[in-house]
């Protein structure tokens, strides 16, 4: 993951355009389905494989799912009654502003010690993939500014 | 680097809270951290707190798990929840924000639990009646509590060794089940005011405090506690129902009312008035018992002529008046006198009547004031020697022994 967030980083801050390419793949992606986050990504291009590291999620979880890599709730979550969601090891869970995560359902999240699950804040960069702040200010609009 | 730090960095609040709720029992958290949870509006705003994780109605279990930097309370447990939590670590939360806090109908069972850098640092519960039996086992923070509490009758509430409660302005345990609080010489169990740093610290990063005589109000066992059990366990700064020190509200700091409990390696000490008051036929236990410092003139120990403890090594030192304290009126059956570590005094005069006998064992000293008068229409029986007709090992005082 460290690998993957140097490389996007490299390409935000060496070309703008990609960051707006960036935002648009996350919002397209918001609006689909919540899924299997890995078995979906494109891997055409490492440009393209970052972008999508990043999962937003939003709205009500129906069907049993699994998160990996970084997620990013967008908007709040629910977890309906007999629902399971499976979080993987390593996964890192970045809500966005006032929003939250409900559970009728089970959520399984089994990390180890060596990778923990984390359930933190948009802001954090220190872990996971950067994501959409959600506050106007997209993270890749900033590292532009550098 | 070729690349700056951030520049908006994540705050207490970032997000609102997650919650666990009915249908979520089977949920099993581990290894997992939970950052920056806790407002429903923009970080820091207080109008709009938020717990960070709420266990409601659920028995998920939760392994190896850290809470950090909540916007306010950190974890809250209620609604008949029984989460197991295990190797649980909260710290940071803003805003007077408590680590843990439950209710009473919920039943966690909690394992290595620990804070720190919170608004206090505390397992909190909710005051009211047990709805069931309920185990305080921790050792790694005190309990505080939000109100009252009532173990009501054919209910038990278990204490572990090593167990600490923090208590506050009037607060007050009746029990009308069972209390039992076996700590052990090297794990006693504490009651002491919530500004006692001798244990565990600051908790309410208060800064240097000193606890008072009242700080809080009492452990009453009542009708239906006789199977109620007290060893090793240290009552400290009890004894008001108001504030510390309102003369107006004194209590006793421990109440034996109609009960057979059973207390060894008791202390009582800095109680605003009487230490123990025995009394409506408790006929419980009293073995090494020590009772120091009551303020207000308070007597380490007082009882009423019905009760009828088994007493023994009883000690006291500091109080108001350095005896055990009697009331008087007429004995209602045989009673013996052992205590001889501090003289008896009554309260009123006494009367022995036809047919019952009061023993006085070798060394009871008993003192009398002004006026009181000890009648003996039966049996006074002294220094072993039964006769029916006798003078007390030792009276002292201004009252009259008439036989």
């Amino acid at each position: 993951m460290a690998v993957r967030a140097g490389a996007w980083r490299s390409t935000a801050s060496g070309a703008p355009s990609a960051s707006a390419s960036s935002r648009t793949e996350s919002r397209s992606w918001s609006r689909r389905p919540i899924r299997a986050s890995r078995d979906s990504r494109p891997i055409e291009s490492l440009e393209q494989r970052l972008m999508l590291a990043v999962t937003p999620v939003s709205g009500t979880i129906t069907q049993n799912a699994h998160w990996s890599g970084t997620i990013n709730v967008t908007g709040s979550v629910t977890i309906n009654d007999g629902v399971t969601l499976t979080i993987d090891p390593g996964t890192v869970i970045k809500t966005a502003l006032q929003q939250s995560i409900t559970a009728h359902g089970t959520i399984l999240a089994q990390g180890s010690a060596a990778q923990p699950i984390i359930f933190t804040s948009t802001h954090d960069e220190s872990v996971g993939d950067v994501v959409d702040a959600g506050n106007g200010n997209p993270s890749c609009g900033r590292l532009a500014d550098i | 680097m070729w690349w700056m730090p951030a520049m908006v960095t994540p705050r207490a609040g970032d997000w609102q809270t997650f919650s666990l709720l009915s249908g979520s029992s089977s949920s099993i958290f581990q290894n997992v951290k939970i950052e920056y949870a806790g407002n429903a509006n923009n970080p820091g705003d207080t109008n709009w707190l938020r717990t960070a994780v709420v266990i409601d109605s659920s028995a998920a279990q939760f392994q190896n798990i850290q809470v950090l930097n909540s916007d306010v309370t950190a974890i809250r447990i209620q609604n008949g929840s029984n989460p197991v939590l295990t190797n649980v670590d909260v710290e940071g939360s803003a805003h007077g924000g408590i680590p843990f806090s439950m209710d009473f109908s919920s039943n966690p069972a909690l394992t290595n639990i620990t804070s720190s850098g919170n608004g206090f640092e505390a397992v909190v519960i909710d005051g009211g009646t047990l709805p069931g039996d309920r185990e305080w086992n921790l050792t790694t923070l005190p309990y505080v509590l939000g109100g009252n509490v009532v173990v009501p009758q054919n209910v038990i509430l278990k204490i572990d060794p090593g167990a600490v409660v923090k208590l506050t302005s009037g607060q007050l345990f009746t029990i009308n089940g069972t209390l039992s609080a076996a700590g052990t010489t090297l794990a006693p169990i504490t009651f002491t005011s919530r500004r006692d740093q001798s244990v565990f610290g600051d908790t309410f990063h208060a800064g240097p405090q000193t606890p008072a005589t009242g700080d809080w109000q009492a452990i009453n066992l009542l009708a239906g506690s006789d199977a109620s059990v007290l060893q090793n366990v240290l009552i400290d700064y009890a004894g008001n129902l108001n504030t510390p020190g309102d003369t107006n509200w004194l209590r006793n700091s421990l109440l034996l009312d109609h009960t057979t409990a059973h207390l060894q390696n008791v202390r009582v000490l800095n109680g605003d008035v009487t230490g123990i008051r025995i009394q409506n036929v408790a006929t419980g236990t009293l073995d090494h018992v020590d009772v120091e410092n009551s303020a207000h003139g308070g007597v380490p120990f007082s009882m009423d002529l019905a009760s009828n403890p088994a007493l023994s090594n009883l000690t006291e030192s500091g109080n108001g008046i350095d005896a055990f304290y009697l009331d008087g009126g007429t004995i209602p059956a045989n009673r013996e006198w052992n205590v001889t570590n501090m003289p008896y005094m009554l309260n009123a005069s006494m009367t022995v009547p036809a047919g019952l006998t009061l023993t006085l064992d070798p060394g009871v000293v008993v003192k009398m004031a002004t006026g009181q008068l000890f009648t003996v229409n039966g049996t006074l029986s002294a220094a072993s020697t039964p006769a029916t007709s006798t003078t007390p090992a030792t009276r002292t005082g201004g009252g009259r022994l008439l036989i």
